[in-house]
C-alpha cells in the first residue's frame, strides 16, 4: 500500500486534519504505475524522485534530468500522476546542452494542480514510459517563514541485530512518528543500508514511500561499498530550494571526504551560488571529518557559510568539539534511526532551532534501545 | 605493483605534446585511486602508485621520483616511488598525514607534509622528512596551535627582504632567529589555522620558529582565510588565494606588496605559476562554471584558457617549457585530462584511464 501524498501546510492546528488525511490516504489504491525500473533502480528519470524531490508550485517550473537511451531524438512528454492514475500533462522544454548521457528539461506544474505529492511520468513516442513515485511536491503557496524539518539518519536497513528490533521496524516506527508531527519535510542523511545490497535499497525505498512529506536523501559510507547508490538515487551532490531556504546535499564517503581533486568541490560552489539568495542554507551530509578537503570547507564554512550542517554517522549526540569548528556554521548530529532516534528542528525567523532528540515509542523495541556502532 | 597498459591511440589528435610526462590520480572511488603516469612520446600509461587512496602526485625537482599521500598497511602516510613505480617506500611517522600534497625541498633531499595531531578539537602540524637519513622532525615550534599545507620556499631572498618597524620588538627578534635558521636549514611557508575565528593565515616556518607572513608584509589579515600558497620558481613572489576582499581572489605577494591579480566577484582559486613567473593559471567561476584562466601578473590581464557553459575545467598545471597546460575536464562526462596551448584555446583529450585527476607535469630535471 502506498500512501497518497496530499500536502497540507503544517501548523500545530492542522495536525488532526493531517492525521485524518493519513487515514483516508491508507484507504486509497497504490499508484497503478511502474515506479522506476522494475528492480528499483532509476531508469530514464534520474531526478527528481522520492529521494531528491522537486518542490514546486502551480504555474512554476522544475527541472527534470533524464538519462537518455535510444530515444535521444524524441521530445518526451512529462506528466504528473495522481494516486488514482489520473495524469496531468505538463509543458516542458529542453534546458542547456549536456555533454553527457543526461538531458535536462524544465517542466511547468499545471495551474490547477492540487497541492501534495505526485508521481512523475515521462512518455516516449513509442508509448513506453518511466514513472517515479513521490517525485514532485506541489505547494499551494510558498512555505511559511516557520516550518519544521525532521532529521533521520543511519537507519541501516539489512543490519543484523540479534535480540534487537529489525532496522525496518525501527525505520517504520520513525516514519510513523515523523508523519504524525508537523514536520514539512524530512532529511535522511545516509547509511540508509547496512552494506549497499540491492535488496536493502529496495526495502528502504518501499518504506520510504510511506512518508507523507518530501524526503531528501543522501548517501553514507555504508551505502557506498559499491557504485549501486547512484543506480538507486542518482546524483551525489545536489541542491533544492524550499520556500525561503536552500538545501545543499553532498556525499562524504571516504576518509578524505569531499576531496579537493574531483568534481565535487566545484559543483558545491556552483550549487552554493545557485541557491543565492536564500534565508538559510542547510547542508545535508552523512559525516564530517577534520580531514575533509579544505576546498570544500572553505566553500561551505568560510567564503559563504552555510547556516546549519546536519549529519549522523556517529550514532551519538554531538560531542564537544565535534563537527566543523569554523566560525558561523551550526552543526546538528542526530543519533541513529536504527536505534529509534530522530530529531525535529524548528526553522524560524530567528534561525534554525533544533529540538532535543526524539525517540520512537518504547514498545517498538523488544529491549531497551541502545546505541549501536556506526 | 606496476602495471603497463597501452592507451587508446585513435583519439589522439595533432595538438598534443610529442614529449613529456604527466603524473595524475586515476580512479573514481577514492579507495581505488592510484597514481599513474602518461608519457606523451610513447603514449603509454603506467600505474606507479602504491597502496590505495592515493593523493595528488608531486614530482621531485629533478623529475626522478614522485611523492603522494596513500593508505598503506592501514595507515595514511607519504609514499615515494621512482618515476617508473619502482622502489616504493612509505616515510616513517607515528601520526596520520593529511591529504595536503607533500612538498619537496629544492634540492630534493627533504619532504614536508601536514600531519594530524588531534581531532577534537582538530590540530595539525608539519612533518619534515630527511630522505637520506630517514629522520623526521616536526617544524614550526609552538607559536601556532595548528599549522598545515607547507610549501618550501625555493630561496630565502623574499625572507631577507622582509623588514620590521622596530628592530627591538619580539617579532623582529624572532625574525632574526628565523632568518638564521632558514639560511642553514631552509624555510617553509604554511598556513596557521584558527577555525573558530574563521582565520587561516600564511606563516614563515622553520624547524623551531613561525611568524605571520602577511603581518610582516604589513597586510592586515585578521579576518581572512588564505589557502593554496604558491611561491614562484625562484621564490621571489608568492601567490595565494584569500577572501580578504570579501570574496575569494588570488593575490601575489612580491616586490609591489600584495596585489589582487584576478579581481572578480566569482571565486578565483588554485593559482599555478608559469615557469617564467609571468603568468598564473587559475580556476574561476566568472563564466558561471569552473574554468581555467590566465592572469598576466604584471597587469592582472585575464585570458580564458579552458572555459565552457556546459562542463567544468580545473586543476591546471604547466609543462616545464611553459608551452602547454594540462587540466581536468568533465567534457566527456567524467573527469579526464586535457592539454592545450595557452594561446590556442583548443584542447585535446589525453587518452588516459577514466577518472583522471590532479595532473602534474614532470620537471625537466637537471
Amino acid at each position: 500500500m502506498v500512501l497518497t501524498l496530499q500536502y497540507f501546510p503544517h501548523s500545530h492546528s492542522t495536525i488532526s486534519l493531517t492525521a485524518l488525511m493519513l487515514v483516508m490516504a491508507c484507504l486509497m489504491p497504490a499508484h497503478p504505475t511502474f515506479a522506476r525500473a522494475e528492480d528499483g533502480t532509476l531508469y530514464w528519470i534520474w531526478s527528481p524522485h522520492d529521494g531528491q524531490p522537486a518542490l514546486s508550485q502551480p504555474g512554476r517550473s522544475f527541472e527534470v534530468l533524464l538519462r537518455e537511451t535510444d530515444h535521444t531524438a524524441d521530445q518526451p512528454v512529462f506528466s504528473l500522476v495522481a494516486a488514482d492514475g489520473t495524469e496531468y500533462t505538463m509543458d516542458s522544454k529542453p534546458v542547456g546542452t549536456e555533454q553527457s548521457i543526461f538531458r535536462r528539461y524544465a517542466c511547468t506544474v499545471p495551474p490547477a494542480i492540487r497541492p501534495g505529492g505526485w508521481a512523475l511520468r515521462v512518455r516516449r513516442s513509442d508509448g513506453t514510459a518511466d514513472t517515479t513515485r513521490r517525485a514532485v511536491w506541489v505547494f499551494d503557496e510558498e512555505p511559511a517563514a516557520y516550518y519544521v524539518l525532521a532529521h533521520l539518519t543511519d537507519v541501516h536497513i539489512g543490519k543484523h541485530r540479534p535480540s534487537l528490533p529489525d532496522p525496518e521496524i525501527m525505520f517504520s516506527a520513525a516514519i510513523d512518528a515523523i508523519n504524525s508531527t508537523d514536520a514539512a519535510l524530512c532529511a535522511i542523511t545516509g547509511d540508509i543500508t547496512e552494506s549497499a545490497e540491492p535488496e536493502q535499497f529496495r526495502r528502504f525505498l518501499a518504506l520510504l514511500d510511506r512518508f507523507t512529506i518530501p524526503t531528501l536523501v543522501c548517501s553514507g559510507n555504508h551505502d557506498r561499498n559499491n557504485l549501486l547508490y547512484e543506480q538507486f538515487f542518482g546524483m551525489q551532490t545536489w541542491a533544492r530550494r524550499f520556500g525561503p531556504d536552500g538545501f545543499l546535499v553532498f556525499d562524504t564517503k571516504d576518509y578524505v571526504v569531499a576531496d579537493d581533486w574531483g568534481p565535487q568541490a566545484g559543483t558545491l560552489y556552483e550549487l552554493r551560488r545557485l541557491l543565492r539568495p536564500c534565508r538559510y542554507t542547510i547542508g545535508l551530509t552523512h559525516r564530517f571529518e577534520v580531514s575533509m578537503g579544505m576546498r570544500t570547507q572553505l566553500t561551505l564554512f568560510v567564503d559563504d557559510p552555510i547556516d546549519l550542517l546536519l549529519y549522523g554517522h556517529t550514532h551519538q549526540e554531538r560531542r564537544p568539539g565535534e563537527g566543523p569548528s569554523w566560525g558561523r556554521s551550526e552543526t546538528v548530529i542526530t543519533p541513529a534511526g536504527v536505534d529509534g532516534y530522530y530529531r525535529l528542528i524548528d526553522i524560524t525567523a530567528q534561525g534554525p532551532v533544533p529540538r532535543p532528540v526524539s525517540r520512537v515509542p518504547e514498545n517498538t523495541a523488544a529491549k531497551p534501545l541502545s546505541v549501536s556502532e556506526n | 605493483m606496476t602495471s603497463i597498459w597501452i592507451a587508446a591511440l585513435m583519439t589522439v589528435g595533432t595538438a598534443m605534446p610529442d614529449s613529456g610526462t604527466i603524473a595524475f590520480i586515476s580512479g573514481e572511488e577514492q579507495s581505488k585511486r592510484i597514481v599513474t603516469v602518461y608519457d606523451f612520446a610513447s603514449r603509454q600509461c603506467h600505474t606507479v602508485g602504491t597502496g590505495s587512496h592515493n593523493g595528488p602526485p608531486v614530482w621531485s625537482p629533478d623529475g626522478s621520483r614522485i611523492a603522494f599521500t596513500a593508505l598503506v598497511n592501514d595507515r595514511y602516510g607519504v609514499a615515494v616511488v621512482n618515476a617508473d613505480g619502482t622502489e616504493p617506500r612509505v616515510l616513517p611517522i607515528d601520526q596520520d598525514v593529511v591529504d595536503d600534497p607533500p612538498r619537496w625541498s629544492a634540492d630534493g633531499t627533504r619532504i614536508a607534509c601536514s600531519i594530524l595531531l588531534g581531532t577534537m578539537p582538530p590540530r595539525f602540524g608539519i612533518a619534515v622528512w630527511n630522505l637520506e637519513t630517514n629522520a623526521v622532525e616536526r617544524w614550526g615550534g609552538e607559536t601556532y596551535p595548528s599549522l598545515r599545507a607547507p610549501v618550501w620556499m625555493p630561496s630565502v631572498g623574499l625572507l631577507m627582504a622582509v623588514d620590521v618597524e622596530s628592530q627591538q620588538d619580539a617579532t623582529a627578534k624572532t625574525l632574526f632567529a628565523l632568518r638564521d635558521e632558514a639560511e642553514k636549514s631552509g624555510v617553509l611557508i604554511a598556513l596557521a589555522w584558527f577555525p573558530d575565528k574563521t582565520l587561516m593565515e600564511p606563516a614563515l616556518v622553520t624547524a623551531s620558529e613561525a611568524l605571520p607572513l602577511l603581518y610582516l608584509a604589513k597586510v592586515p589579515s585578521e579576518r581572512s582565510a588564505e589557502w593554496n600558497l604558491q611561491p614562484d620558481i625562484k621564490g621571489r613572489q608568492i601567490a595565494f588565494e584569500s577572501d580578504m576582499g570579501g570574496d575569494r581572489e588570488i593575490y601575489v605577494l612580491g616586490k609591489r606588496g600584495v596585489v589582487n591579480v584576478t579581481n572578480h566577484p566569482a571565486a578565483d582559486w588554485t593559482p599555478r605559476w608559469s615557469p617564467d613567473g609571468k603568468y598564473l593559471a587559475f580556476e574561476s567561476f566568472r563564466n558561471g562554471r569552473r574554468g581555467v584562466y590566465l592572469s598576466l601578473v604584471e597587469t592582472a590581464r585575464i585570458t580564458p584558457v579552458a572555459v565552457s557553459e556546459s562542463w567544468d575545467c580545473w586543476s591546471p598545471d604547466w609543462s616545464p617549457d611553459g608551452k602547454w597546460i594540462a587540466f581536468v575536464s568533465n567534457r566527456e562526462g567524467k573527469p579526464s585530462i586535457h592539454v592545450c596551448q595557452p594561446e590556442d584555446g583548443d584542447s585535446e583529450l589525453v587518452p588516459t584511464a577514466s577518472w583522471a585527476l590532479a595532473p602534474a607535469w614532470r620537471p625537466k630535471g637537471k
